[in-house]
Formats: structure tokens, sequence, C-alpha cells
């Protein structure tokens, strides 16, 4: 995305009265809330959510390479830096605007039960 | 409530005892009403079945349930998926013995609600481009790195770089919100973009001051990052027993 498609109030910030989705359901609800004691039993058993474990740790030479390439990848023009035109000679090869190497993982939910 | 005292209860919330139950339907489409003891009451659903698969649609109706139940008065929201075997059960084991303990919680929270902000890096790439023009020693390898020891060093400085301003910048967050809110619950970062998951516990008169922050903060990082404010719900990342 480039710099200029920065925007108005109602795209970078939301606001909402109660949670829109299940996405934000599961995450403002689950292992949340009371737990009384041992006593009570508990009906989650069949739940068809599944969370995939998403976090990224930051330490690999795979994620080192993969930032490298992204960095290479920027257009550092776009973003107001004059002054460094001569150091885009080299090394800036992929002009693209990159496509989201942050394709991150994110949660998703596996199951087809609409409940 | 009705009969059938054979089938299980699902409970909700714990609400004050003179509260009214919610109107809406609850899991596996069940009514909702309370269970009372003295001060204290519990919003339950007699469910139609013993056998209870709990789904997606029943999360999203115990989030209803309680969201309903928070904008009539304080609510205690229990974990997702408790069931009692009785009306009996749940008072001699959650009510009885915990009567005085829960009136305390429910004056505790009167008047406060739950904000939960999840703060988005927009693109990675925007974010590197502002941690990347200031560094001279990565300006210098991205113009010469040839080899691949070059390459990890430059992608390792990056990373670097990268998670400082990201870290820098949760601080900037959960600091300016933080300060108009008598408590702030951190959630691990579950996305690489992923800048700040929080919830912030906010007096329903101090209400506007945390909005008017957030519009700020918010409009400082327009360039970079997105913002989304949930609320005002009941405590779910707040709540807790001694015992816990």
């Amino acid at each position: 995305m480039s710099v200029a498609t920065q925007g108005t109030a109602s795209n970078y910030l939301q606001r909402a009265p109660s949670p829109s989705g299940l996405a934000d359901v599961v995450d403002l609800i689950l292992d949340k809330g009371l737990v009384i004691d041992a006593f009570v039993r508990v009906a989650v058993i069949g739940i068809e959510l599944v969370t995939i474990d998403a976090r990224i740790v930051i330490a690999s030479v795979d994620t080192y390479l993969r930032f490298a390439e992204a960095v290479n990848r920027l257009d550092l023009m776009q973003t107001e830096t004059a002054g460094i035109n001569e150091l885009r000679d080299g090394g800036d090869k992929g002009k693209g605007k990159g496509e989201g190497m942050a394709k991150g993982a994110k949660e998703a939910f596996s199951g087809n039960g609409k409940g | 409530m009705a009969a059938a005292p054979d089938l299980p209860l699902y409970a909700y919330a714990v609400v004050r005892g003179d509260a009214s139950p919610p109107g809406c339907r609850g899991v596996l489409e069940a009514s909702v009403a309370t269970v009372r003891e003295r001060d204290v009451a519990v919003l339950v659903s007699r469910l139609s079945s013993d056998r209870v698969r709990a789904k997606r649609r029943d999360l999203l109706a115990h989030s209803d349930v309680l969201q309903e139940a928070h904008g009539n008065g304080v609510v205690l929201p229990l974990r997702f998926g408790m069931l009692f075997d009785s009306e009996e059960q749940l008072c001699a084991r959650l009510i009885g013995p915990r009567h005085d303990e829960l009136l305390t919680l429910l004056e505790r929270f009167e008047g406060v609600a739950e904000m939960r902000l999840r703060a988005t890096y927009r693109d990675q790439e925007s974010v590197l481009a502002e941690v990347v023009k200031d560094n001279p020693e990565i300006l210098r390898l991205r113009e010469r790195a040839h080899s691949q020891g070059d390459l990890v060093r430059l992608g390792e400085l990056a990373a670097k770089q990268y998670e400082q301003r990201r870290a820098d910048d949760a601080d900037t967050i959960l600091g300016r919100l933080g300060a108009h809110a008598d408590d702030t619950h951190v959630d691990d970062r579950d996305d690489e973009l992923a800048v700040v998951k929080a919830s912030f516990l906010v007096r329903t008169r101090k209400r506007k001051r945390f909005d008017a922050e957030l519009d700020a903060v918010a409009l400082r990082l327009r360039h970079l990052v997105n913002f989304t404010c949930t609320g005002p719900l009941p405590p779910h990342s707040f709540v807790r027993l001694g015992a816990d």
C-alpha cells in the first residue's frame, strides 16, 4: 500500500458498540469470565472452533531473509525520504509495491458447522 | 423457572438479585431467566437436552445475552460453557458459598465497562520504510547486500527495528489510553502486523475522555495503524474470584 492512500477517520479508527462477528466473540469470550471451582460441568464439548496458533517469532533466518527482501523492495521515494535517491540504484530491483509479505497467519476457523 | 428439573441449566453471568433477565434468546435458542438467592442472581437457560454440544452460534448467543444484560446493569460474565444440574445445585455451589464475595464484585464493577482495542499495522512496508530511512546501517546494507550473509544481516537489523517500533507504538497506545482506565489487560499478539490487543476497564464517567484520547492516539498513528475499538462491554477480561 502506498502512503498516499492513508486516510480519513472511517478507515483508521472504527468503533463498534458490541462484538460483530465470531472472531470478535472468540477473542473476547473464550477463556475469559469467572470460573467457579471444579463443581461445574463444562459444556464446551464439541465446539467447532480451531484457532491456528499464529504467533510468529522473528528469529529465524527465513524471517530475516523475508525482511531483507521487503526492505529491498521498499520504494523509499514514496515515503518522502528524498536525498537517498542514489541509494536506490543497486539494490532496488523489485520496485513493485511488495505484495503483502506480511500475510502473517491469522486466526482461522475450521469446521463447517454453522452451529 | 419452568419444570423439567432433570435438564441442565446453562449459566451466563452473575447479576444483581433484582435484575431482570434479557429478552433475547440464549444458547440452543433457549430463553433466559434468573435464579436468585438474596442479593445475587445468575442468568440461566434451561436447556432442552442433556446432551449439549456447544457451537459457534451458541458462543454468539452467550455474547448477546451478556451484552444485553450489561445494558441493564452490572454483569459478571461466567466462563462460556458452564452447566449446573439444577437450581438447587447452582445455589448450593455457586451463589450460596460466595454470595458476599459476588456481591462485593458486583459493587466493584458497577459503572465500569470493558473497552476492547485492537491496533494493527496496515501493512509492513510502511512501517519498514519509517524505521529504515533513519538507519544508516540498513541503508548501507540495502545498497550492497549481495551475499546471503549480508542479506541475513540486513533482515535481522530490519526485523529488530520493526520490533522496536512496534513495541514503542504499543507503549504509546497503552500508556495514553491506560491513563483513563482503572485497569488494563494486554493480550498476546497473534499476528505479525498486530501492534497491540488490549482491554481497558473504563468508568462510565471517564468514557468521553477515554474516547477523546483514542481519537488523538489514532490520529497521530493513522499513517501506519488501524484501530478497532469495541465497547462498552461487560468486563470479560477483568472479573476474578479470590480463588483464581
